[in-house]
């Protein structure tokens, strides 16, 4: 077996088992929501896929557990809490994932990942939205600003969002 | 005598790839250790040149790994192996007392070099 045969098949393993940790740890941070043993255990996993395929090459798994690793650093750093829709986003890019790794070790071509990306990102954006609305309602009290600096649309989001996508990937 | 390597981290698949691009440039991977507790228990126990340190670890992650290592052994020579995006923790580390890091994924002649470097 030559060496990255060898890697590939490590790869493989090891990618299952952090896969099915995740789906695990979802399923009991759903249950408890503050568990961040839950949290840890999700974010270590998620990083290891990261690694692992950043260092093979994997370009469509390493850019999906890097967007799942960002809204999982948002939680840990306590800046965003746990919703039931946040689960259902996380497992759902769980799923994808495992698609994505499945496919890729088969040597297949792998799925697109990019719309459970954007989904993740506009998670994170949404964040700076509602900052940037509660920053305006306070502004409001003292003047009331035109309409153009409201908080951005969905529309503007997205776009940020594909922005934020090449960015993370490279 | 060739120089001895201690590798830490948690995947199996990284703790090969590092240990084949030692091996095959002279270096003598004397152990592993998959968490920052089992890091600590094996640099006591192997006492080796250079340790490559994981950051993102169960049971202990890599920084505290670090102080624990340098409280035991203050001129201990540690590599970071650190992932994008984690520039706080790497000075964190360095803070702790780790001389140097490297970024995954890694070219294999980064890392060679560092090591080389900090093995002066």
């Amino acid at each position: 077996m030559n060496q990255q045969d060898k890697y590939a098949q490590l790869f493989a393993a090891e990618a299952r088992e952090h896969l099915a940790e995740m789906s695990r740890a979802l399923v009991a941070l759903e249950e408890a929501p503050g568990e961040r043993g839950s949290l840890d255990a999700i974010f270590r996993s998620v990083h290891t896929i990261k690694g692992m395929a950043g260092a093979m090459g994997y370009d469509a798994a390493t850019r999906l557990a890097h967007n799942v690793e960002s809204v999982l650093d948002e939680l840990r750093g306590g800046r965003r809490e746990i919703s039931p829709e946040l689960i259902d986003l996380l497992l759902q890019s769980t799923d994808v994932l495992d698609g994505v790794v499945e496919a890729t070790v088969a040597g297949a071509e792998p799925p697109d990942p990019s719309e459970v990306i954007e989904s993740l990102v506009v998670w994170r954006l949404a964040d700076a939205r509602q900052t940037a609305a509660t920053e305006q309602e306070e502004t409001d009290v003292v003047s009331p600003p035109p309409m153009s600096s409201v908080s951005p649309s969905n529309a503007s989001i997205r776009n940020a969002a594909s922005r934020q996508e090449t960015t993370s990937s490279t | 005598m060739s120089r001895t390597v201690l590798v830490v981290d948690d995947a199996i698949f990284m703790r090969t790839m590092i240990g084949d691009i030692l091996k095959q440039a002279g270096f003598e991977v004397v152990g592993e250790a998959s968490s920052g507790v089992e890091a600590v228990k094996k640099y006591k126990e192997l006492k080796p040149d250079l340790v490559t340190m994981d950051i993102v670890m169960p049971d202990m992650g890599g920084i505290d790994a670090v102080r624990e290592i340098i409280d035991e052994d203050p001129d201990a020579r540690i590599l970071m192996c650190s992932a994008m995006g984690q520039q706080g923790l790497v000075v964190e580390a360095i803070q702790a007392g780790a001389r140097d890091f490297v970024v995954k994924p890694f070219q294999p002649s980064r890392v060679i070099e560092a090591v080389q470097r900090l093995l002066g």
